[in-house]
């Protein structure tokens, strides 16, 4: 019989387990670097295939949960026709390949208005957490003093519609199809009226061409991209292979990620090792057939970007941008232009900005900024004369920072965590008035926690 | 102690400025390499599959890289990576439970090693059948070779506690194990 307290078993159990530890540590693969960079790039082609499928659920359950203003609430799928606009001969138009740069007026002052109550209401309550994903429960936190008023279990799915619900409402999201003669592809499909958009992408979490569905892989080009099928529409003006497409909630706008491969072949050859031009069109998704408006034209070792989501009244677009440090850029699809919304700053992405992009209301983004001066917590409305605040960091180093979606009304009065995890300290904030500390915590939000893309 | 193991040490004996002052020369790659080894120790030992947890660890490291401006700034980046892989494989066992679809297409991805002996895999099912947080604390010390400090550091708890959690975990499992 075994002794627990025996301290030469003590001991081999140590030994025992040094060596246990020992074998299952190995070195990094090789090519570890590299597959870590593609799939960060393909994630938000994912997202957009995944969040579908939790859309369907959420219309039934509900956010209940976050007790949020239903103004802000996507429509169900079948209204979309209705909101259908207009073609006109400007939306039709080409537009230069080199779009205009416009800039936001930036403030010139850090924003001196004062935090009034928000039309959107205020959170009843913020999720926090210490993160050591031990108990499996969350702490529910009072926004307004930051004691802990309760807790509740880590629920992932409930955490995942909620962010699929809250950020992704700007764009429509695809249906998943079901398609088994389309086995180990991720088949999306977005429905405009009549009118019908299906492509088809890997799942990225299967890193690595090798181990793909080898029947998948001859249905894509060697730059990666999928095929682009439309029904309803007779003489469709969309290029027939697509790197990504988003179609705005409203079904206004479909937005088109593409590049010509120079290399013929399949991605069963393997990825193309040549540089290519990616543009970025937009078309009046009610009329495909109609010629593209194009915002970018960028070669792509030099572009370096993708889709990342649209401000939730359709009007703007964010690209992810991977040059020079990760940074958004943002187009007017109005407008046909591309904005500056950093002032120039150094950008670093709010909690969910990744894989959301950086909009928190209807043409309101969040980013940390960071200007020379320190970084700040900048929301900005980018419609001209929008309003702006900018919340100076309680740290040096910010680990996560979320704008409250569910009420945001405007700038000035949006209601955010700050949290550090060197500091192991979390801060509710709202507009410009005194922040609230929550200690000992590692993550607050106002999603319920429990669910992260990318883990 | 390998190269990869001393710089992880070093980085955490460190003061604060020499800490930052090499963490503004971290590279992704240089992450990469120095933390691997023990992300995917920690994910195989918390998950019991060799390929799950090369699977959940290069996920780690993806969500590390779309968020490098954030976490190359941390304190300890790769305590931070501990805490994201943690968190991953306790989704993981949720997700087994309800989606075995999902867990089939994990399957697909191939393991890039040979996997570790019928003995090693034995020890591990073992951890796995303690309370959590000696599981957590015995993978994160033995598994992920971090110290007693850094443990308590990624799982918010005194250090006295990892230290008594890892005594009982020996304990218990010098039972277990007939040792």
């Amino acid at each position: 019989m075994t002794n627990p307290h025996d301290p030469d078993a003590d001991a081999r159990i140590d030994e025992m387990a040094r060596a246990a530890g020992g074998a299952l540590r190995h070195p990094a693969p090789a090519d570890g670097v590299t597959r870590a960079r593609r799939s960060s790039r393909t994630k938000q082609t994912t997202r957009l295939a995944l969040a579908g499928t939790a859309v369907v659920a959420l219309a039934v359950v509900g956010i209940v949960a976050l007790g949020g203003s239903d103004a802000k609430r996507v429509g169900p799928a079948d209204t979309v026709a209705s909101t259908l606009p207009t073609a006109t001969s400007a939306d039709s138009s080409v537009v230069p390949t080199e779009p205009p740069i416009t800039t936001v007026p930036p403030s010139t002052e850090p924003s001196t208005t004062a935090s009034g109550p928000s039309a959107a209401g205020a959170p009843e309550v913020v999720y926090a957490t210490a993160g050591s994903a031990m108990d499996g429960e969350q702490d529910l936190i009072d926004p307004t003093d930051g004691h802990v008023i309760g807790t509740s279990a880590l629920d992932p799915y409930q955490s995942r519609r909620v962010q699929d619900e809250l950020y992704g409402q700007g764009a429509m999201q695809g249906e998943p199809v079901n398609d088994q003669t389309r086995p180990g592809e991720l088949v999306s499909r977005f429905v405009v009226g009549t009118i019908t958009y299906e492509t088809e992408a890997l799942p990225s979490e299967i890193i690595g061409l090798e181990s793909q569905d080898p029947n998948a892989l001859p249905r894509f080009d060697r730059c990666g991209q999928g095929p682009l099928v439309v029904t309803g529409a007779a003489n469709s003006a969309l290029p027939e292979r697509v790197a990504t497409i988003s179609v705005t909630a409203d079904g206004r706008y479909l937005v088109v990620f593409s590049a010509v491969c120079p290399d013929a072949g399949t991605l069963a050859d393997g990825y193309t090792t040549s540089d290519y031009v990616l543009t970025l069109q937009v078309f009046d998704a009610a009329h495909p057939e109609q010629p593209g408006r194009q915002l970018l034209s960028e070669r792509a070792a030099t572009c370096d970007c993708s889709l990342s989501g649209f401000s939730h009244n359709g009007r703007f677009l964010a690209l992810r941008s991977f040059l020079n440090g990760l940074r958004f850029r943002v187009f007017d699809l109005e407008l046909g232009t591309e904005i500056e919304v950093a002032d120039g700053c150094e950008q670093h992405f709010t909690t969910f900005a990744d894989i959301f992009g950086p909009w928190v209301g209807a043409s309101s983004l969040a980013m940390l900024a960071d200007c020379g001066s320190g970084m700040h917590l900048l929301i900005r409305d980018v419609m001209p004369g929008g309003g702006e605040v900018r919340v100076p960091l309680p740290g040096p180093v910010i680990s996560g920072a979320e704008v409250d979606v569910a009420h945001f009304d405007r700038p000035e009065t949006a209601w955010f965590t700050l949290c550090s995890f060197d500091a192991h300290t979390c801060w509710i904030g709202q507009g410009n008035r005194p922040l609230v500390e929550i200690p000992n915590v590692n993550e607050a939000s106002f999603v319920p926690l429990g669910f992260r893309y990318g883990g | 102690m390998d190269a990869t193991l001393a710089f992880r040490h070093a980085t955490f004996d460190m003061t604060n400025d020499d800490a930052s002052a090499l963490r503004l020369a971290l590279s992704f790659e240089e992450f990469y390499r120095a933390e691997y080894p023990g992300l995917v120790a920690v994910a195989t030992a918390l998950l019991g599959s060799p390929e799950a947890g090369e699977d959940l660890t290069q996920d780690t490291m993806v969500a590390s890289l779309m968020r490098w401006q954030k976490v190359q700034r941390l304190e300890r980046p790769g305590g931070w990576a501990h805490r994201v892989l943690l968190n991953a494989c306790t989704s993981w066992w949720r997700r087994r439970r309800t989606e075995a679809n999902h867990l089939a297409r994990l399957r697909r991805v191939e393991p890039s090693m040979a996997g570790p002996s019928p003995d090693v895999l034995a020890f591990w099912a073992a951890v796995r059948r303690l309370p959590e947080r000696h599981r957590m604390v015995m993978v994160l010390h033995y598994a992920g070779d971090r110290t007693v400090p850094d443990v308590a550091s990624i799982l918010s708890v005194p250090e006295g506690t990892v230290r008594s959690d890892l005594t009982r975990a020996r304990a218990a499992l010098a039972i277990e194990l007939g040792a």
